[in-house]
């Protein structure tokens, strides 16, 4: 048992040493490592969450319809979501960009939800996600 | 003897480095250039962003180097005294940048605390410090006339590039370096 410890604690006096020795050459290497880690986490998509995802999705099919969708009728596309809950996310998902507003020609309180340039490349980047899960 | 070959070998690594993306920048965006020396997308700030906050000094000295020779060989008027002073502004600036970002806006040396919304703001701090002394070198020196212009097209160019070029690498470690403990923490949940 004590040989075990012995050896345990001869093996951490070592890798100290290891590290106090070259102090500089892991400082490069941790300083590289803790970059790398900041360049992993860059923003790419803004942040959807779960009801804001469903919603999407939703809308998503509605499009691909070729269905124009007002605001009004959106608030309560989500059965187990509140219409004021959808609304909010609504509103969050155009300040994100993943939806726009289009108003109705002949009658401007209409507005209906249209998609953007961002949600296309959200879709686009799903699709390739599926496509590679299924290989 | 080890350590000093080690330090050169850093020096020279980045100098090349720094080089070919110079290089790559002039061949990839020579219809963006602005005028001598300022383009509208720099890609080697970005790398050099990366040299100076890892390697620090030899980083710097790396990029003086480069600069150096890139312009004794055509970028700026091939006089030794222009070229040696434009390298040591490319190499100081940085350091100068680097500095403001750990003293005033505390970044850690070691960058542990360095989260990509510090990035951005490095990357800012560095293309306005860089830009600044680049082009108030230019002015004395009367290659260039518009200062404040110039000013804001290289902090512009050396910003773009920046961001360009950690998105990039954002991508190669997307595709050849997964997080693993991302991937860890997914098949865990």
């Amino acid at each position: 048992m004590n040989d075990v410890v012995g050896g345990h604690c001869c093996q951490v006096a070592y890798n100290l040493r290891f590290f106090s020795l070259n102090r500089k050459h892991l400082m490069s290497y941790l300083k590289f490592l803790n970059l790398v880690k900041a360049i992993r986490t860059l923003p790419s998509f803004p942040g959807i969450d779960p009801v804001e995802e469903q919603l999407l999705n939703h809308l998503a099919v509605q499009w691909s319809k070729g269905t124009l969708v007002s605001v009004v009728e959106t608030m309560n596309i989500l059965t187990d979501q509140s219409p004021s809950t959808v609304h909010r996310r609504i509103k969050s998902l155009r300040k994100k960009g993943y939806i726009g507003f289009q108003e109705n020609a002949e009658d401007n309180r209409v507005k209906y939800i249209v998609p953007t340039a961002l949600s296309t490349k959200y879709f686009k980047k799903m699709e390739e996600c599926l496509v590679a899960a299924l290989r | 003897m080890t350590v000093l070959l080690q330090k050169l070998g850093v020096i020279a690594a980045t100098a090349v480095a720094y080089l070919f993306f110079c290089r790559l920048n002039a061949w990839l965006f020579s219809l963006l250039n602005y005028s001598q020396g300022v383009d509208w997308i720099f890609l080697p700030s970005g790398l050099r962003l990366a040299f100076i906050l890892v390697f620090v000094d030899l980083g710097a000295i790396g990029v003086c180097l480069a600069t150096t020779l890139l312009a004794f060989y055509g970028q700026v008027e091939a006089n030794l005294f222009t070229c040696i002073g434009t390298g040591i502004v490319s190499g100081v600036a940085p350091l100068l940048a680097r500095k403001v970002c750990i003293q005033r806006l505390g970044l850690d040396a070691s960058l542990h605390n360095i989260t990509s919304r510090a990035l951005f703001v490095t990357s800012a701090v560095f293309a306005v410090v860089s830009a600044s002394l680049h082009q108030t070198w230019y002015f004395w020196l009367g290659i260039t006339n518009n200062l404040f212009g110039s000013i804001l097209v290289m902090t512009v160019g050396d910003f773009l590039g920046t961001v360009v070029l950690l998105y990039v690498a954002k991508m190669i470690l997307a595709v050849f370096l997964p997080d693993s403990s991302e991937e860890a923490g997914r098949t865990s949940r």
